[in-house]
């Protein structure tokens, strides 16, 4: 006769016996496992979605840049402020200004191209006008005079933009020069000359 | 706790049904899910098998495997994964065998000591002829389903919640499983 721990033991190996001959089929699994998959494009779709963001900002970090390139700086004018004193029968302020009023607007290059006509035609054009006068240079501005005629006030950032042959640093700081100006009155060329000015006598 | 669950993830200690679930519901790793088929999938299946036929048996695990895909947030964590699994998976069976008209639990038995002969004829001539795990067949369906999850390894109370029955309910039915099994296989009253 068979007892009652000897059938439980039975029933239980029994058990296990019969689950081990019916597992779930594989085709089960499959099936389930396929579901489970998301579909191709589904599986893609955080890869592009974050390839879309990236391609995005940086189209917006170009863009800004570009936009930032081209952005108009303010335009510069050349400015001659005309006054007189007591020693000098015309004073002459020439400076760079962003204000457009009473000054003509001194696009890139324009000095340049001012010079260059002028070597081109200084023979035969009465556009440009050459006067000798005697520089002095202190931290903020050249000053040439012409006698007791003329005292022209040149600010450095102006001189930057002017051809001076030699450069500015090697003027002396004090010396006759060759000043060049066009028929509005502007600066094109500073050079030294060793010619002295022969002023009257006040 | 929390301690524990990653030393063992540190130790590389088995992962629970639990942890395997929580892992392919952060990543959506098939690897998870195909572990926790392989930890649970063929003893649904099998108790699904025992209750039903392979067809029906298969679509019911299909369903279940299912309805973990398309609504995790169903598994709350209020009981284990496996009697949640189970209990799915035993509503999906009796809910398709009313639908198909096949909802006769009571039929084994009643057609067992009503076609003509005496129980103990029967119960002789089962004995005769069939093995233990055929023998299980023979079980009323409620009987069958107490025994075959108590073997699976789920607690009086597991099954109570898989059953929604009281208790007392199923150890009854866990009895009188016992009883006509045991008759079958000859057991010792002396010792019963």
């Amino acid at each position: 006769m068979t007892t009652p721990e000897q059938f439980e033991r039975d029933l239980q190996q029994q058990y296990q016996h019969e689950k081990a001959r019916h597992a779930a089929p594989p085709q089960l699994s499959e099936r389930i496992m396929q579901r489970a998959k998301p579909p191709v494009s589904q599986r893609w779709w955080p890869a592009w979605r974050n390839m879309q963001l990236a391609l995005s900002s940086a189209f917006v970090l170009v863009l800004g840049y570009l936009l930032l390139l081209q952005q108009p700086s303010s335009p510069l004018y050349y400015q001659i402020v005309v006054t007189s004193d007591s020693q000098y029968r015309e004073v002459q302020q020439h400076r760079i200004t962003v204000q457009k009023e009473q000054a003509l607007a001194m696009l890139p290059g324009d000095a340049s191209n001012a010079y260059q006509q002028y070597v081109e035609t200084a023979q035969r054009n009465d556009a440009f006008h050459t006067q000798t006068g005697l520089l002095r240079q202190n931290a903020e501005q050249w000053q040439i005079s012409v006698c007791n005629d003329l005292l022209l006030k040149v600010d450095r950032q102006l001189l930057a933009q002017l051809n001076v042959v030699p450069t500015p640093d090697d003027f002396q700081l004090k010396q006759w020069v060759e000043f060049v100006s066009n028929d509005a009155g502007q600066l094109v060329a500073i050079r030294p000359t060793s010619t002295v000015l022969q002023c009257p006598q006040a | 706790m929390a301690l524990s669950f990653f030393l063992a993830g540190w130790m590389g200690a088995e992962e629970t049904a639990e942890q395997l679930f929580c892992r392919y519901q952060d990543s959506s790793n098939v690897t998870y899910l195909q572990k926790l088929f392989a930890m649970h999938g063929s003893d649904l299946y099998h108790f699904l098998l025992q209750q039903s036929d392979r067809t029906l048996a298969e679509d019911i695990s299909q369903q279940v495997w299912l309805t973990l895909l398309e609504q995790p947030s169903s598994f709350r964590g209020a009981s284990s994964f496996k009697t949640w699994l189970f209990s799915i998976g035993r509503n999906g069976l009796i809910d398709e065998l009313r639908r198909l008209k096949r909802w006769q639990p009571e039929a084994l038995l009643d057609d067992m000591y009503t076609d003509g002969h005496c129980p103990e004829q029967q119960l002789s001539r089962a004995k005769q002829q069939l093995q233990l795990g055929k023998q299980l067949q023979l079980l009323p369906f409620f009987q069958r389903e107490a025994l075959m999850l108590q073997l699976e390894g789920f607690s009086i109370a597991q099954i109570s919640d898989i059953t929604q029955q009281p208790d007392e309910t199923i150890k009854s039915r866990l009895r009188y499983a016992r009883q006509f099994l045991q008759q079958l296989a000859g057991v010792s009253d002396d010792n019963a």
